[in-house]
């Protein structure tokens, strides 16, 4: 599918039209052609959404479980299907979801309204406020040729040094979204250049937006402080297990274990994922290489522009960075929204701003998507669907006749693939770390065997754009499919599940975390 | 839509659980140490309330009350509305006298205990007839119609449960099993909140002998802390029409798309994607 989609041969794709970033609106996604079985999935998506969504809704009312969390599963199960197969599109399908909500009273008019107003969606339109600044002053377009020039010799290279500059910025920026806004510009140049837009998404680019994603959301648990949900999960694993977690305890444990599995995704998108041909793996631009650097010396210095639009995101970065001091120093927290927003109010301000309204290409259709999927979710958390399915799910598996490493390889594959139904990691945390520490006391195991490599999890959403807010805002990019999306998300969560086994009979035994895994439960 | 005003027929409160004074003078006639134990820290340890709901909107209310070291005369508020009949009292000390006292809308039980140095162990059961109906409804308009023939298909039962009293309750819970053929629709609201640390929900559904229902739990409920529960249930029978509704979807789609099957030649060749549609906005 990807091979059919990738703009393979481009006759001569000029640089000038793919950096002409102006030109370039995130929301004119136009699908290509498709190959033979993604048109039988769209043909069967839809009446297999449906035939799920029946199955869920007629089945008999499990133990616990309320009608609406048994119909708002149902409405989930529905949209999952068609936000894979898309017999329609995925915004269509949002839309359909809030319907079925408030029609099958799962959850009333408002709150299904008002997903619109999440802090997500908020900071999803300030991103792409603020990439277009960044576009239009094509101080974008200087960072990104810098980049080429410096790294972008081959796919490969590129690739890598977004990886790294992920695994730079995630102890600098603990909001994942902060950190997807802050790279976005520099992922649509870069894109650009290897032949990837939103109108011609190539393999490229799905390795690009993607691994980034992964790099956002996988590093960010190489530190307790990389995700509030991190740190909840460890004051669950101190106050209900008795363990107090270090920063060290943490950090020595998964960060090998998060720098190998992004190495392995930089390692299989371009070679096995999303396969990129010899000619793909080096600039998509006439002239190659020597074209960019001409392009970078005949921009000259640093603008007027550039240099007010680097001093507003500086501002922005700055108050990202600096978020723990806010309380201290301005005496209220100035959340990652609105720091984008004060940028967003310079960038705007007449005579000195930047940018007028028509300049900002806001994707709405990924909006209403985003504000969809946030419904659905919260639908299932507040029905108690989520916390039902999970006590479920644990309750049925008699883990007290199989050895640590059978429950430990469970739980961990409980806890990665959940997040295919989770829109929250803050609530998977609250939902499932004490249910994991409450199992490993019942089975006789020290709680931080199990519940901290569960915790290590965490920040493992990458399977869908719903999954979390960096998804969201990548995914508006037109960049990849959902299908591009769970695949690559879906094998990576599989190596690291492979990973964290690996790690729990080794690495974590040899650190004092896990017992061995033949041992069975006292 | 369900209109919520028209389906309420049950509305529990229990509101209000005083402790009157009192217990000083049965304390005399006791030993030093019990009377300073009981002094010291009396406490309601366990208020458990079951209830159990009939089709017709009756219900049977069984009552278990701990109390540790407390003595005198205490105003227990229970899970009941309007006239309580079969009122039993299956446990009690010998020497304690346990009346049934109306408190405003809500029925409580009077209950004179004496001083003692172990906790004290209360239970009691009742029946509760179906609520009347008002005759009018809040409009002024027609006489409402009895709530078991609502037009929309939700009941809600409500309970609210707030400490007035300088007693500390350490544990409350409240049972509610409703009547066969029902199930739980929606837990609207389960109040306080969890607090800190909690992973229990406030309110947890479950399932006994094949009936549904919700259990509203609590620890430490001091002076003026109040819980509460709101509980909209349903028939468990659901209607096919979403059945019917679903599959014809599915054949009109199955009919009128079957063009999705064949290959696209060019990017915008499938007009009938309203994902396409965008593309005009260029």
């Amino acid at each position: 599918m990807a091979e059919a989609t990738a703009k393979v041969g481009a006759p001569a794709i000029d640089i000038q039209a793919l950096l002409d970033m102006d030109k370039m609106k995130l929301s004119s996604k136009m699908r290509t052609p498709q190959s033979a079985s993604e048109r039988w999935m769209e043909y069967l998506g839809f009446p297999l959404g449906i035939a799920v969504f029946l199955f869920i809704y007629y089945a008999p009312a499990g133990a616990g479980l309320s009608s609406s969390a048994q119909a708002g599963a149902a409405c989930f199960a529905l949209a999952l299907v068609w936000w894979v197969m898309e017999p329609v599109p995925t915004y269509m399908t949002s839309l359909v979801l809030m319907i079925m909500l408030v029609v099958l009273n799962i959850a009333k008019t408002n709150p299904v309204l008002a997903v619109l107003g999440l802090d997500v969606i908020w900071l999803n339109i300030l991103a792409f406020i603020l990439s277009a600044m960044l576009v239009k002053t094509r101080l974008a377009k200087r960072m990104s040729l810098l980049l080429i020039k410096r790294f972008g010799m081959t796919a490969g290279w590129a690739l890598l040094s977004f990886v790294i500059m992920q695994l730079v910025l995630g102890p600098l920026i603990p909001a994942t979204a902060a950190r997807t806004v802050m790279t976005l510009p520099l992922m649509i140049v870069v894109a650009a250049i290897y032949g990837a837009t939103e109108d011609h998404p190539n393999n490229f680019g799905r390795s690009l937006f993607l691994l980034n994603l992964f790099g956002i959301s996988i590093l960010s648990s190489t530190a307790m402080t990389g995700s509030s949900a991190n740190l909840l999960a460890v004051g669950f694993i101190e106050t209900l297990g008795g363990h107090r977690v270090y920063y060290t305890d943490w950090m020595f444990a998964n960060a090998p274990v998060a720098i190998i599995a992004m190495l392995i995704a930089w390692y299989i998108g371009p070679r096995f994922v999303f396969p990129l041909k010899k000619e793909e793996r080096v600039p998509q631009v006439t002239g190659g290489l020597d074209l960019v650097r001409q392009q970078l010396s005949t921009m000259g210095p640093l603008t007027g522009d550039e240099k007010r639009c680097m001093a507003i995101f500086v501002l922005v970065i700055f108050l990202w960075v600096t978020d723990r001091w806010h309380q201290q120093w301005f005496g209220v927290d100035v959340t990652a929204p609105i720091a984008a927003m004060i940028g967003v109010v310079v960038a705007f301000m007449p005579k000195w701003g930047l940018l007028k309204w028509d300049d900002a290409d806001i994707p709405w259709h990924a909006l209403i998507f985003s504000a969809g999927a946030y419904a659905g979710g919260l639908a299932l958390d507040d029905t108690g669907a989520a916390e039902w399915g999970v006590r479920q799910l644990f309750g049925n598996m008699d883990l007290s006749k199989v050895s640590f490493g059978t429950a430990y390889t469970i739980v961990i594959c409980i806890m990665m693939y959940s997040h295919l139904l989770s829109t929250s990691k803050t609530v998977r945390s609250i939902i499932m770390i004490p249910i994991v520490i409450t199992m490993s006391r019942a089975l006789g195991w020290d709680p931080v065997s199990l519940a901290l490599p569960a915790a290590f999890t965490i920040d493992w959403v990458i399977g869908l754009p719903i999954s979390g807010k960096p998804n969201i805002i990548l995914y508006a990019t037109g960049q990849y499919s959902v299908t591009d999306n769970f695949k690559y998300g879906f094998i990576m969560s599989t190596i690291g599940v492979i990973l964290l086994v690996i790690a729990g009979a080794t690495w974590f035994h040899w650190l004092g975390i896990t017992p061995s895994f033949g041992a069975m439960p006292s | 839509m369900r209109t919520l005003n028209a389906i309420v027929p049950l509305i529990v409160a229990g509101i209000g659980f005083v402790a009157c004074a009192g217990g000083a003078a049965a304390a005399e006639t006791k030993a030093a140490e019990v009377a300073s134990k009981a002094a010291a820290a009396p406490t309601v340890k366990l208020i458990d309330q079951r209830l159990k709901l009939a089709k017709d909107g009756s219900a049977s209310l069984a009552v278990r009350v701990q109390i540790s070291a407390a003595a005198g005369k205490i105003d227990l508020p229970i899970a009941a509305w309007g006239e309580v009949r079969d009122f039993t009292v299956e446990e009690a000390p010998a020497d304690a006298k346990v009346d049934m006292v109306a408190k405003g809308a809500n029925p409580h039980l009077s209950v004179t205990l004496p001083a003692a140095a172990e906790p004290v162990s209360l239970r009691f059961s009742a029946t509760i007839p179906a609520p009347k109906p008002p005759a009018r409804d809040a409009r002024g308009g027609d006489a409402a119609k009895p709530a078991t023939e609502d037009a929309t298909r939700f009941k809600t039962f409500a309970h609210r449960f707030m400490n007035d009293t300088n007693l500390p309750v350490e544990r409350y819970r409240l049972e509610v099993m409703f009547p066969d053929g029902y199930v739980v629709h929606n837990v609207p609201e389960a109040l306080p909140k969890a607090r800190g640390k909690e992973t229990v929900s406030r309110v947890s559904l479950m399932e006994r002998d094949g009936l549904q229902g919700a259990a509203l739990e609590i620890a430490g409920l001091k002076l003026g802390d109040t819980t509460s529960m709101r509980i909209e249930y349903e028939p468990a029978q659901k209607s096919l029409a979403v059945f019917w509704f679903g599959l014809l979807l599915s054949v009109l789609y199955l009919v009128f798309f079957r063009d999705v099957l064949r290959a696209k030649s060019a990017p915008n060749t499938a007009e009938h994607h309203a994902r396409d549609s965008h593309k005009e906005h260029e």
